[in-house]
């Protein structure tokens, strides 16, 4: 992997979320699983940041939802991991899982 | 609905890139929908907020970083250009010297900000035309006579003239007039005293104005006997009838009369009406003026009217002068009037036009105080940086483009500067409005104006450009010859740049001498009027003012029982110590002009009308105020009862009457006003002078007090000696008053010491503005002293250390440099006092109790220029004697 294309922390978490609410995942939907998981305030703005960041790297794309069943319904940007963010994220968990290893918090998690 | 706060909201729109802006802006809102439905409104907001903080950095870091930002290209090729390098470079060196920026563009801000400020004030109150269209021929149209001295006694005009005028059509396209007074209005709630106008139709449609709701007066409405209608303000619409389009058509009473409202005048078109000429005081409600039937109007109105397109006001007076001719016999009493033509916008406030002048006058000194400081500190930066420039030089950079470094470091303090001045200007007219409190309600309408920006721009950008000017005309000078050379003194002995610095202090010193001595002399009037004895005890004195007309009140007898028996119901209570009442308490009593005359003596020849001080006054009047009776008496409940025909006099007017002393109590005068000779009246009593008007009244008036009996008054002031809180003696007498008649309420109440505080608010103004703007100057002017010497100490360092090395004493070295900076300030201070000589007769106007060349004045002012130049200079002294005559040839 070319340097750079490793993830920081806060690209992790966008990613893991996005793995997590699977098709639903959207700017605010992804902004409250952060901060309901890790429970660290988020705002919109970092994570449609991070999220451009993420699409320029290829790691991420974007497509727009159906429209919401109301009436004037707008459709959403839902967003989705790329094959490239999918190994990049793997790879990136799998560093962290290794260097865990051996070390006092290895147990804990 | 509720709303997002709507700057978070804009701000996150400008950072958020366009492809994601709908979302992210649509999702947010959504939330915020949700948050105001569960957690309200408030907390909904703030949470919004803070998301819009925190989204701010990563959003704009992000689309700084991005690597396909085409804009961060552009930006890229311009920071390599010539003139993006220029500015780079410039950008460095002054956040190399953080000092040194921050001293320059703060003086900037100060000089520049003060005079947009001030320019903004004389802008609006003296230069604009009224703010409506045809508003430069607006005139206010009086009669005058001159008096003895000269002077003008300046009245509105006799309703003749004004007939005559509006039967010539060649001269006004519009003719009005107006009577302010307060009145009675009456809602369902309760009554309440309010400010109110009776106006004539052309006032309205001279300032083009359109009702918000119904309609406003008509032709017909003067006529007595058409009706009784009125217009309401916006505000009164607002505040007491709640908005309610409905309220045309309904019924108020008026001073206990019926009347119809017909329509609400905008808020807009009341602050045009009392930006011209419409009197300070807020109009609540609006009254048909009573017309004529032979032309003008009854209740002797004050008249304005537009000029013709066409007609200047020159034009106009020589018409109204010939008119005069012809109408000067139809007019009653025997005095001889002519007709003034004034510009409306000349005659709103002239004196404080003059003082204005003044001010704009002093802040352009400050001004240049501090564009001599900022030419100082870059002048000390170019010599400190001369052989960085050398250097360059000789490596082969272009003079162009050197020049254009020091250009565009000027313009970055200058752009930082202006946009500080336009902050400080602002806080400025803010402090000024404070300062003129609401005495001097024009001041607090002048706003920051486009002209006043435009001003501070212009002014910016021609001082950084003359500022530029001089290192990059000493550059044409520089050879690279030097660069390896280290400086020495120049023949004369001085260091480089020695004489530049020496003209720039001195100047300073000048005009900061100016500055100061304009402020003492202005800080000197007002401390001698505010010291004025008002001639009674004004101290604990309050007034609380009482308005029977309309309210049924019709017999004179009826109005003063009435009163006499609030004043009775006051007396027996706890802490009350004296309680009176009358027509009018100074600062605020009546002025009629007219002539005295004495029985048994021949008027002499060269008698002449003059204005003189009435007041109508209750025996209980003299009590409240503390009056001791030069001689005679006070009026008796008796004389009142009887309608006797007596008077009080003050010392002045008796001494006036009979200078031999042959004469006085038991005397008898008479009145002759140009309502013609009022009854022969028995003087029963002589009272001490007293400031009748403002505190600066001319000692020599002559003071006329009558019984309240003469003239029933429908309206008078309670005056209440020995409560402290005001609120309380307007509750006492409120109480009182409702005793005896439910209905009624209570006009303004006052502390009869602070109105005479607010007859010199345009001094005080002056006085606080100018002393603010000299403390200024001679902070500036000492900085540039201690500025200049300190340099020169440091630059003269080795040269002092070689001195001190041969055997010169600490004391020569000090007198050296003490000889240095007194010279400065001796000659920087002469020339401002030449200056001031120059200018002392504009002064002398506004000056009052002084003359403009007050030796004390003088005296104070330049001591304390002369020990502030001089601890200036010490403390450079103090310097010079701490070097180390080892240290500074280590240095070598």
């Amino acid at each position: 992997m070319p340097k750079g294309e490793y993830l920081a922390e806060f690209e992790m978490f966008v990613m893991l979320a996005i793995l997590s609410l699977g098709d639903g995942a959207y700017g605010v939907s992804i902004r409250r699983e952060i901060e309901g998981r890790a429970g660290r305030p988020t705002s919109i703005g970092a994570v449609y940041a991070t999220l451009g960041r993420l699409e320029e790297k290829k790691m991420v794309e974007f497509r727009a939802s159906d429209p919401e069943p109301v009436q004037g319904g707008r459709s959403r940007k839902l967003v989705s991991l790329t094959a490239t963010g999918r190994a990049a994220l793997e790879h990136s968990t799998a560093m962290l899982r290794s260097m865990m290893r051996g070390t006092p918090l290895a147990q804990e998690g | 609905m509720a709303s997002p706060p709507r700057i978070a909201r804009l701000l996150l729109k400008l950072a958020v890139e366009d492809r994601f802006s709908g979302e992210v802006m649509a999702s947010l809102d959504q939330e915020f929908e949700e948050l105001v439905a569960t957690g309200g409104e408030r907390w909904a907001r703030r949470w919004y907020r803070r998301q819009v903080l925190h989204s701010l950095g990563p959003l704009v870091r992000w689309r700084l970083t991005r690597r396909s930002a085409s804009w961060r290209k552009a930006v890229m090729s311009v920071m390599r250009s010539t003139p993006g390098l220029d500015g780079r470079y410039a950008m460095r060196n002054l956040f190399g010297a953080p000092s040194f920026t921050l001293v320059v563009v703060l003086t900037f801000a100060f000089g520049i900000g003060a005079n947009t400020a001030v320019f903004s004030l004389v802008h609006s109150l003296i230069l604009e035309p009224l703010p409506f269209p045809g508003g430069d021929r607006v005139v206010q149209l009086w009669r005058y006579e001159p008096n003895t001295q000269g002077a003008r006694s300046v009245v509105p005009p006799a309703r003749p003239m004004v007939a005559a005028w509006q039967e010539a059509g060649d001269i006004f396209d519009e003719i009005g007039g107006y009577t302010e007074e307060e009145l009675h209005l009456s809602t369902a709630e309760d009554v309440e005293m309010v400010m109110g106008a009776r106006i004539s139709p052309g006032i309205l449609s001279m300032v083009s104005a359109r009702p918000l709701v119904g309609r406003l007066f008509g032709l017909l409405e003067g006529i007595p006997g058409y009706g009784n209608t009125v217009i309401l303000s916006e505000e009164t619409w607002v505040g007491r009838f709640g908005s309610d389009p409905g309220v045309v058509g309904r019924t108020v009473l008026v001073d206990g009369a019926a009347h119809t409202i017909v329509g609400v005048l905008p808020g807009s078109v009341r602050a045009q009406l009392e930006a011209g000429f419409f009197g300070r005081r807020p109009k609540e409600v609006l009254l048909p003026l009573p017309s004529d039937p032979v032309g003008g109007w009854s209740g002797r109105p004050y008249i304005v009217a537009r000029l013709r397109p066409g007609v200047t006001a020159a034009a106009a007076q020589s018409r109204l002068d010939e008119i005069q001719t012809r109408v000067a016999p139809l007019i009653e009493g025997h005095s001889v009037w002519f007709p003034l033509v004034r510009s409306a916008r000349d005659a709103t406030s002239p004196t404080l036009r003059r003082g204005l002048w003044v001010v704009l006058g002093a802040v352009t000194l400050v001004l240049l105080v501090a564009c001599a400081n900022i030419a100082m500190l870059l002048l000390v930066r170019r010599v400190g940086r001369e052989a960085e420039m050398r250097v360059r030089l000789a490596l082969g950079a272009g003079r162009t483009r050197l020049a254009g470094e020091m250009l565009a470091e000027s313009l970055l303090v200058g752009c930082a500067g202006v946009l500080m001045a336009i902050l400080a200007a602002r806080w400025m007219l803010t402090g000024a409005a404070w300062i003129a409190g609401t005495a001097l309600p024009e001041i607090r309408s002048a706003r920051l104006n486009p002209e006043a920006l435009g001003f501070a721009v212009a002014l910016g950008l021609v001082t950084v450009l003359a500022f530029s000017l001089i290192p990059i005309l000493h550059l044409g000078r520089l050879t690279p010859a030097g660069a390896a050379s280290r400086e020495w003194p120049r023949p004369d002995g001085h260091p480089v740049g020695w004489r530049a610095h020496r003209s720039l202090v001195v100047a300073q010193v000048a005009l900061a001498t100016v500055l100061v001595l304009v402020a003492g002399l202005l800080s000197r009037s007002l401390g001698k009027l505010l010291a004025v004895d008002p001639g009674f005890q004004t101290a604990g004195l309050a007034a609380v003012g009482l308005d029977l007309s309309g309210a049924g009140y019709e017999g004179g007898v009826e109005r003063i029982a009435f009163f006499e028996e609030v004043v009775r119901g006051l007396e027996g209570r706890p802490g009350i110590e004296a309680v009176g009442w009358a027509r009018f308490v100074p600062p605020r009593v009546a002025g009629a002009i007219g002539s005295v005359h004495v029985e048994g003596l021949l008027p002499a020849e060269d008698t002449q009308p003059e204005p003189h001080a009435g007041n109508w006054v209750a025996p209980s009047y003299f009590t409240a105020v503390g009056t001791r009776f030069v001689a005679g008496r006070p009026f008796t409940s008796a004389e009142i009862s009887d309608r006797a025909q007596v008077v009080i006099l003050n010392r002045t007017g008796a001494r006036r009457l009979w200078p031999d002393g042959r004469g006085g109590v038991g005397s008898r005068i008479q009145l002759v006003s140009d309502y013609g000779p009022a009854p022969w009246m028995t003087v029963v009593g002589i009272v001490p002078d007293v400031k009748a008007w403002w505190l600066g009244d001319d000692p020599n008036r002559m003071q006329v007090y009558l019984p309240v009996s003469d003239v029933p008054p429908r309206s008078g002031v309670i005056l209440v000696r020995g409560v402290e809180d005001l609120g309380e003696v307007k509750t006492l007498v409120q109480h009182e008053v409702r005793r005896l008649d439910s209905g009624l309420p209570v006009g303004e109440s006052y502390w009869v010491r602070d109105a005479f505080r607010q007859t010199v608010a345009r001094q005080r103004f002056q006085a606080l503005l100018l002393s603010s703007f000299g403390v200024i100057g001679l902070l500036l002017a000492v900085l540039g002293v201690y500025g200049v010497l300190s340099l020169s100490v440091t630059r003269r360092s080795r040269e002092i250390g070689v001195r001190l090395a041969l055997g010169a004493t600490r004391g020569d070295v000090s007198r050296a440099v003490l000889v240095q900076g007194a010279r400065a300030v001796a000659v920087g201070t002469s020339i401002g006092l030449a200056l001031s000589y120059l200018a002392h007769g504009f002064l002398a106007d506004l000056l009052w109790g002084i003359e403009a060349l007050d030796p004390a004045s003088y005296l104070v002012s330049l001591a304390s220029i002369g020990l502030a130049g001089m601890a200036a200079t010490w403390v450079s002294t103090r310097r010079a004697m701490g070097i180390d005559p080892v240290d500074a040839l280590k240095r070598e």
